[in-house]
């Protein structure tokens, strides 16, 4: 199987929001540096947007230009602007326009001692399920050679799973990804624990206490009677468990 | 240099004390200094079983905590020149073994003796964790039954995670699988597991498989270890165990059903 270039995943920011009343360049600095003065560890690089719709009346391309100055000599690290719709006012700065449906506001306003995140932005896939996402760069497989015995738990991390030999009873075994058991699995097995829905789990002898993926799982009283003891797939169908042969 | 071997099993009452008693006599019995330790800390049984109950004095705590000396607490053997015993203490728990006072107590016994048998407490707890946290081989006894296969299992799990050669990335403690109480007939009618069943879950290669023999329990209440008597099957079984421990090959018997008796079998088979 070839990489693809890139993959798309959501992410959800966490930034600080600068809501202008009112400007002019000395008292916006002055103010900053005092804020900045409370938490310097807080603010130091942190995302900014700016909000401008307060002082929309008073707006021309070179303030904007010379706010974006003035955050980055603060040490602040400006994203984008807020409630301005014209492109070319912005084209200065090379910041991005961030529409009101983009950019939901926190009501509460954002104090350095309580790290309430305010923004979120670049929603990069707005209708598919986070969910669905494959986990975040994925690690190579983990590979388990010994018998995986009653009371021993393992979790491949960001990583499929393989195992070598028997897990046991009582024994559990967890993946980001995908589970291969090459020898019998007697214990429980879960796939896809942080929410991906193509996770599947492969073994060769199925007596599963429980097999999960993507946290919907089924009791070995629910795997159907002529899977047990077979080598199957197990794998999500419109958010059902499947068993099917191989 | 002694060998330390540890006899466990999770599980209660499947012959733990019964198969330290065994083999460690087996192990006298070939030659070898062998030393018993009883580490059932507030249960002593191993006294019992090897039939020097009255004649402890001093005990494994008192050793630990330095108020008597090995010569004084080790009993000698009555009827095999190489055995000792070291009897736990009943008055005390299992918080009473500390790690560095048993650690100390094995340096002391690995200078003079071969092997070093420690029989375990039931459980997985302190007591259980203490026996085999030093150990350089394990024995786990095992029944033919599904809680006893399970509890072995939990058990192989923690030899590999909690001992010192564990957790020193030494070579792993080297497992023996010992299934004992073994009824061939009542696993021929499908009561009790058999020895691939058992094989097949645990994973670990097989030393013996002791049938069940009424003759144990009359050696447990005489104090006299089952291997003296070499006219019960049981006796037999342990002794090619304990050949095997050795490293000697030599293949299972008493796993199918016999009518007739060992010798009558031996006879039909030379015939």
């Amino acid at each position: 199987m070839t990489e693809e270039c890139f993959h798309l995943k959501g992410n959800i920011l966490t930034s600080i929001v600068i809501e202008l009343n009112h400007y002019d360049p000395s008292s916006f600095v002055a103010l900053l540096q005092e804020k900045i003065a409370k938490a310097p560890s807080f603010f130091s690089q942190s995302p900014v947007i700016m909000d401008v719709r307060g002082i929309l009346d008073n707006l021309d391309p070179h303030k904007l230009k010379e706010m974006v100055t003035l955050c980055f000599d603060s040490g602040l690290q400006p994203i984008g602007f807020k409630g301005v719709s014209d492109p070319d006012m912005l084209s200065e700065t090379g910041l991005a326009i961030l529409s009101d449906d983009i950019v939901r506001d926190n009501p509460q306003s954002v104090s350095p001692q309580e790290k309430t995140e305010s923004v979120e932005s670049n929603q990069a896939n707005d209708s598919a399920n986070a969910a669905t996402l494959p986990p975040p760069s994925m690690r190579p497989t983990k590979f388990i050679d010994q018998p995986v015995r009653s009371g021993q738990q393992i979790y491949a991390q960001n990583a499929n799973l393989v195992i070598l030999s028997n897990i046991n009873k009582g024994a559990e075994v967890l993946a980001d990804g995908d589970i291969h058991v090459y020898g019998a699995l007697r214990g429980r097995a879960l796939a896809g624990v942080k929410g991906d829905m193509n996770a599947r789990i492969f073994c060769q002898h199925l007596e599963a206490e429980l097999v999960s993926v993507a946290g919907i799982f089924q009791l070995s009283d629910n795997i159907p009677q002529k899977h047990q003891k077979q080598s199957v797939q197990i794998l999500l169908q419109d958010e059902n468990l499947i068993v099917k042969s191989l | 240099m002694a060998k330390i071997i540890v006899v466990t099993s999770g599980k209660g009452g499947v012959g733990k004390t019964t198969t330290s008693a065994a083999i460690g006599t087996g192990l006298a019995l070939k030659g070898f200094k062998t030393v018993i330790i009883d580490f059932d800390v507030g249960l002593r049984n191993l006294d019992l079983i090897m039939g020097c109950e009255r004649r402890v004095v001093y005990d494994f705590v008192n050793l630990i905590n330095g108020e008597s000396n090995i010569n004084q607490t080790l009993i000698k053997d009555k009827r095999c020149e190489q055995l000792y015993i070291l009897p736990a203490s009943q008055t005390r728990d299992k918080d009473a073994l500390s790690q560095e006072g048993v650690e100390r107590v094995l340096n002391e016994l690995r200078e003079s003796f071969d092997y070093i048998i420690c029989d375990s407490p039931a459980g997985i707890e302190k007591g259980a964790q203490m026996a085999l946290y030093f150990a350089d081989e394990a024995v786990v006894v095992t029944n033919p039954e599904v809680s006893s296969v399970r509890d072995s299992d939990r058990i192989l799990g923690i030899l590999q995670s909690k001992s010192k050669r564990a957790e020193a990335g030494l070579e792993p403690v080297k497992e023996h699988l010992l299934l004992t109480r073994y009824s061939p007939e009542r696993v021929k009618a499908g009561e009790m597991l058999s020895v691939s069943d058992v094989q097949d879950i645990l994973a670990i290669p097989l030393v013996g498989v002791i049938p069940e023999s009424e003759a144990v329990l009359k050696a447990s209440n005489q104090g006299m270890p089952v291997v003296f008597d070499q006219q019960a099957a049981a006796g037999l079984a342990y002794m090619d165990a304990i050949g095997r421990l050795l490293g000697e090959e030599i293949e299972h018997r008493f796993l199918d059903p016999q009518k007739k008796g060992f010798f009558q079998r031996l006879l039909g088979a030379t015939a």
